[in-house]
Parts: C-alpha cells; structure tokens; sequence
C-alpha cells in the first residue's frame, strides 16, 4: 500500500501519462453523452413535458405526430372510454418565422388549454384561455430569437401574427423551438400555410390521455384501440421513442458509447498490464524477500483506483470546458445521473484493468529475482 | 533497423499487446467516421447524389425539402434562366405503405424519369413505367424487394418495384422514385380539393461549361421566391444535418485526438523503459540518428499492424451490423485514418527520441540511470 502510493509520487511523469489518457476516454464519454442526452431533450420536450399517459393516434399515421389525423369529432368518444380520465388533443405545424430578417425553424402546437396536452412547465406569463384566437406560449429556447412577452411571431406564408403571452420551459420538438397555440389558432394558421389540408376538415393530430386512478394504462390503451379500430394508442415512453430519429439516434449513440467504453476500457486494462509486464523484475525482488502476492495486488488495486478516480475527475472538469465553447448548433446537454454511472463504470473499469494483470504478478517465480532473467 | 525488428521479434507479447491496443483504437475511430457517414447518407443521399447540377428551393424553406413548395409555373422561368440546358419538376411526399404485409414510412419522390433529378444509375433493374417504381437499395432491408408491390395507405394504389438505386436514401425512411404525372395523382389522391399541387424542387441541368454555383446564383437573383443552390451544398445545410455532422466532427476529432494521445504515451513509456538500452548502444558507438530511426520503424510495423488488427475487427463488425442500417469498409478512410495516425504517431515517437538524444552515453558506464 505504502510502496503504491510511493511509486505513483515518485514516478510522476508516468503516472501522469495514465491519468491523462484515463481523462481523455472520460471526457470523450462524457461530450458523448452530453451530446446523446442533448438531442433527446431537444427532440422530445413536446411529448415528455405533459401529465399524458398515453397518445391515440390514427393507425395508418405511423405514430407520427405530423401524419397522423383524426377526426376531432372522436375526441369525446376517446374521453368516454373505459379508464380514461381526461383526453386532449394535440395538432402539430412544422413551419418557419424570421425575426429581424433571420429565418428558423418553428413547431406550432395546437393543444387544448386546461386539457392534457399542454406543457406543464409554465415558466413566466399566462396560458391562453380556451377559444383564445392567435396568442401562444413559447418554448424559453425562442427567447434567443430574441422574443419576449408580447412579441409577435408572424409565420413565413401567414398574415396572422401569434402574439407571446407566456413562457414555457423543456417543451421543443425535434430540436425545432415550438410555439403552443389553441387548437383553433392552429388549424387555421394550418389552413393557411398549407392550403391542401383544407379539404381534410377538422382534424387533430393526437389525443393525448390520462388514464383514470387504478386503471392499468396497457388495458386503457387496448380499450381505446379496441372502440376505434382506426387508431393506435400508445404509452408516452413509446410515443417518444416513435418520434422520427429519436430511436435511431439513441440507439445510434448508445453503440458509440459502449463501443467507446468498451475500446477504451481494454485499452486501458492493457496499459496496466503492459506497466506491470516491465516491472517484473522488481515485483519478483519484492516477492524474493517476502512480499506475499495479496500485498503486491492490492498495491496494483490501488493504483488502479487512483489512475480511475483522478482521471474521472481530470476528464469532467474538461468536458465542462469544452462545453462553453461549443457552437450552438451542438446541442449538448450535461446530466446528473449519466456523470454518476459513468464515475463507477471508470472505477470498475479501472478495477477490470487491475485484475487483468493479477494473473501475470502471481505466475511470476521469486526466484528468477536471482537468476537475472526477469 | 536489424536491431528494431530483432527487438519486435523478441519481445512478441508485449508489442502483441501494443499492435492490439492501437488495432482497437484505430477501430473506433474507423466505427465512428463510418457510422456518421451511412448516418448522413440516410438523411440526405437523396439531396447530396441528385442527377441534378443544381436543385432549387423555395427561397423561406431555409433548404428544408419538406418545407420547401414551389408553384409549377416557376419551371418555365427556372428553364429560361441563362447557362440551363433543362429543368424539371421534383415533388417528395412522405407517406405510410405497406410491402409484404408490413405496416412501414416510404418517401416517394416524382421525376422527370429522363430529365434533371431522374433516379440515375440504376444500379439493377430498368427505369419504372406507369405503375412501378425504383427504390433505393438499402430498402430492401424493409422489404422493397424487386417484384414486390407496394401498396400506399390509406388510398390502395399499388407499386410495382422495379429496380434499385444507391445512396438515395432521404430522412431515413425507404425512399421510392416515380414519373412525376404519377406522383401528381398520388398527391391528389392524399390532399382532395387541394387548389394546387405544389413542387418540393425544381431539378436543373446546366449547359456544358456552365458552374453549378453561378447558375444557382443567377436562378436564385432572377426567378421571385426561389434559391439555387449545387446538391452538395442543398444537403449540407438540410436542417438538423449541420447538428448532426458538427456532433460527428467533434467526436471523431475528440476520438482522433485521444487516439493520437494514448498511442504517444504508449510509446514514450516505451522508450522510458529502455533509456538504459539505448543508452548503453550509444556509449558502444550507436548514433542517435540510428537509434531514431530504429524506433520510428517500430512505430510504423505497429500502425501497421494496428490498422490491420482495427480493419479486421470493422470487417467482422459490418459483417454483423444491421441490414436496416448498413456498415461498409471505406478504403480511402483506412488509409487517410491510418496515414494521419502514422504521422502523429511518428511525431509523438519524436519526443521520446529527443529523450534519447539528451541522456549522456557516459552515465552507462557510471551506471546512474
């Protein structure tokens, strides 16, 4: 223990070396993680940020939020099935707005105020009331746009400016910034910007439900289906994960990341048993005049653990740099709870790479310390 | 360069290890520069490998196809624009489907099917009559299969597939070609009553000796409500796609960096360990130069071998990767990956030599290191 400690103090340089190569697969995990959690909650602020259970789509829209339509006639048949406390409905506009001149991408959502649907996060102003014409909420992420309480944000191919009466927070769509309008407001911006949806009538895109206390949320979606036949119901968790890309991204990075993890951890534990291959000389001297193998492996296990835990700590201070300098189009996004798994996987990493080379200090003979052949 | 490989040769677990270490390494950053590359064609091959010289845009979609929708009268003005030798109208609509009983996203785009933005090689297969279309090959892992019939939903109009095309894949989903009056009907069938049908995009062949760039630039100055742009470009700043390649670009950099790093330190250990050694030749009369040269040999057959080690190990992955989404060996991107680790390495190599260089050849015989 003492000769561990001993040898990382008096072998900085290499040491250092480690450390500094444990930091940068840290901090590399760590960019992608931030960058895989950052399209997620950009992507699926819409649908997460709500008190839903549930989405009924119509079946042939693929769980699409942007092809799927339904009648909004059905929306009081949806509340009156069996297990379902409250239905909303939603409509969504991909559409663009430009403020002083600049052009961006927008999310217009038609909801139902005071139903399920609508963002619970209400940051700063009010909701619009139900039947409220062209007034909106806007996702905090729009007050970059330069938009505040009051604006105006008039749709490329609209005369109807939506006036901003309040602020939401963690409501965007497809990295898009969103703006949440009553349903009417929606349909007729719809109908306006997009002409040949006219002839579909009224429609919305999905009703968002909430199933009743003590109802099974699998059994509410089923019943739903089952009444319709036209539909498909899905829980939020699969609804989100049904959103364009949203599954091929996460999946996407998590490979990277494993694969990441994985590439770097054998790295590492091949490190330490390339540092433990030269020492072998001198652990066969130690061995030679009584060392026992648990002394010299626990010595290897330490080392180990401070290489693991400096390193981690080298790496996140880095990942936090680099984020401030980021541009903006690189949505990262730093979490609690992913930092966390990631400090016990380097520690147990750093564990594995120890224990790869236990096998290789205990095989080694004390007495070739005297033969000169180590 | 006797002395490197008779060390190399001697010392086979330990350089085993290290070929291993830098194999690995030279994998994911192979992984990852392909895994972004099959991921972007996936969203833009479409756009980026159009016939077309030049696509236009409605000048407010912010060269987002989907938002993109350009009246048909603008053809005609597009047309007689100077330096265009054609122009035709391209119509993109995304709709549900199924082939072979699966419920499954199809993009289906209309084309002149001789004209600018004609679905071109066709790689298997012929060019698609009323009726029938050509998809892009990497569908057939849903079940776009020549001989198949797709059937559109909700309408019932059923497609004949005909032949296959490559890397014209957009936003992810199978992508289908057509005649454009074809597709015409397909929308109207979609959107009863609508008053027009708009175009997504207008495809633009350019007179011979023309530059795509100054003819975009003269559609965009000369046509209202339009911009021109050269497809590489169009897919470049296809929106998210510049989220995406910025994301990709920062890791395989972060990744190119590290890899860089830890194969340099790996090294420079390396040489640490055998300062003594090296000391001990050159108080026996070794020049540094020789010394140099000797561990940049080493450095070299252990790139080498790495990136046949990491190679191998991307063959076995794509030979195991999805069919949905497709992994392939790219041998331009092994050789630059593996030149510019070379030189990095060699560089990193360098700073171990300078250690070399400065110890002095008389402490080996006072035995102080």
């Amino acid at each position: 223990m003492q000769l561990a400690l001993a040898e990382i103090r008096r072998r900085r340089g290499r040491w250092a070396s480690i450390i500094g190569a444990v930091a940068f697969i840290v901090f590399l995990v760590l960019i992608l993680a931030a960058l895989a959690d950052g399209l997620f909650i950009g992507s699926t602020g819409a649908l997460r940020n709500s008190d839903a259970d549930a989405f009924v789509y119509s079946a042939d829209g693929r769980r699409s939020l942007v092809r799927s339509e339904l009648p909004i006639g059905d929306l009081a048949a949806v509340a009156e099935v069996e297990g379902v406390a409250e239905a909303g409905a939603l409509g969504v506009l991909l559409a663009t707005a430009a403020t002083d001149g600049d052009l961006f991408d927008i999310a217009v959502i038609g909801h139902l105020p005071a139903h399920v649907g609508e963002p619970t996060t209400l940051t700063e102003g009010r909701r619009p009331q139900t039947g409220e014409r062209l007034v909106g909420l806007a996702d905090v992420s729009l007050r970059e746009k330069g938009i505040g309480l009051g604006s105006s944000v008039l749709l490329t191919g609209s005369a109807q400016p939506v006036e901003v009466i309040g602020f939401v927070s963690d409501a965007r769509y497809l990295l898009a910034d969103t703006l949440w309008v009553t349903l009417e407001t929606w349909e007729s911006l719809r109908f306006e910007i997009r002409p040949e949806t006219r002839g579909r009538g009224s429609v919305a895109q999905a009703f968002p439900i909430v199933v009743a206390d003590g109802a099974a949320v699998d059994t509410v979606v089923a019943a739903v289906d089952a009444a319709f036949g036209t539909t498909e119901t899905v829980t939020t968790d699969e609804a989100i994960l049904s959103l364009p890309g949203v599954e091929q991204q996460a999946s996407t990075f998590t490979a990277i990341i494993v694969v990441s993890f994985v590439v770097v951890g054998i790295v590492i534990a091949l490190f330490f048993a390339l540092i433990t291959l030269e020492k072998r000389g001198q652990l066969a001297i130690l061995k030679a005049i009584g060392s026992s193998n648990w002394l010299l492996l626990r010595g290897v296990l330490v080392q180990a653990l401070i290489a693991s835990v400096a390193g981690y700590l080298l790496g996140f201070a880095l990942s936090r740099l680099l984020a401030l300098i980021l541009p903006a189009a690189v949505p990262v996004e730093f979490l609690a709870g992913t930092a966390r798994t990631l400090f016990f996987a380097t520690i147990v990493m750093g564990a594995v790479g120890a224990v790869l080379s236990f096998r290789r200090i205990i095989r080694i003979d004390p007495a070739s310390a005297l033969g000169g052949e180590a | 360069m006797f002395i490197a490989l008779r060390d190399l040769w001697r010392s086979k677990l330990r350089f085993s290890l290290l070929a291993g270490a830098v194999g690995l390494l030279i994998f994911l950053l192979l992984f990852l520069n392909t895994l972004s590359s099959t991921l972007l064609g996936f969203f833009i091959g479409a756009i980026e490998n159009n016939s077309a010289d030049v696509l236009v845009y409605e000048d407010t979609a912010r060269r987002n196809l989907q938002a993109s929708r350009i009246d048909p009268s603008a053809v005609g003005e597009v047309a007689a624009v100077a330096g265009v030798a054609a122009a035709a109208p391209i119509g993109e609509l995304t709709l549900t489907a199924t082939v072979d009983t699966e419920l499954t996203d199809l993009s289906l785009w209309g084309v002149d099917l001789t004209g600018p933005g004609r679905p071109d090689p066709i790689v298997e297969g012929r060019l698609p009559g009323p009726g029938e279309v050509v998809v892009d090959e990497s569908a057939t892992a849903e079940g776009f299969e020549i001989g198949e019939t797709i059937t559109l939903v909700p309408s019932g109009t059923e497609l004949a597939i005909v032949g296959y095309v490559q890397d014209r894949r957009y936003a992810v989903v199978a992508t289908a070609y057509l005649g454009f009056a074809q597709w015409v009907g397909i929308f109207e069938a979609e959107f009863p009553g609508s008053p027009i049908v708009p175009l997504s995009l207008i495809g633009v062949e350019i007179a011979p000796g023309e530059d795509p760039t100054a003819v975009g630039d003269r559609i965009t100055e000369l046509v209202a409500g339009v911009e021109g742009l050269d497809p590489v470009i169009a897919a470049a700043g296809t929106p998210g796609v510049d989220s995406i390649s910025q994301s990709f670009t920062l890791i395989v950099g972060i990744t190119f960096g590290i890899v860089v790093l830890v194969i340099g330190f790996f090294f420079l250990i390396l040489t640490v360990q055998k300062l003594r050694s090296f000391v001990t030749l050159r108080a026996i009369g070794a020049s540094t130069a020789y010394l140099a040269r000797s561990l940049i040999i080493q450095i070299v057959t252990l790139v080498l071998f790495g990136t046949l080690i990491g190679t191998g190990v991307l063959l076995i992955a794509t030979l195991g990767s999805n069919p949905a989404f497709p992994l392939s060996v790219d041998g331009g991107l092994v050789l630059t990956v593996t030149v510019a680790v070379l030189v990095f390495s060699v560089l990193a190599g360098l700073l171990s030599i300078r250690r070399i260089a400065r110890a002095d050849p008389a402490s080996a015989a006072q035995g102080t290191l």
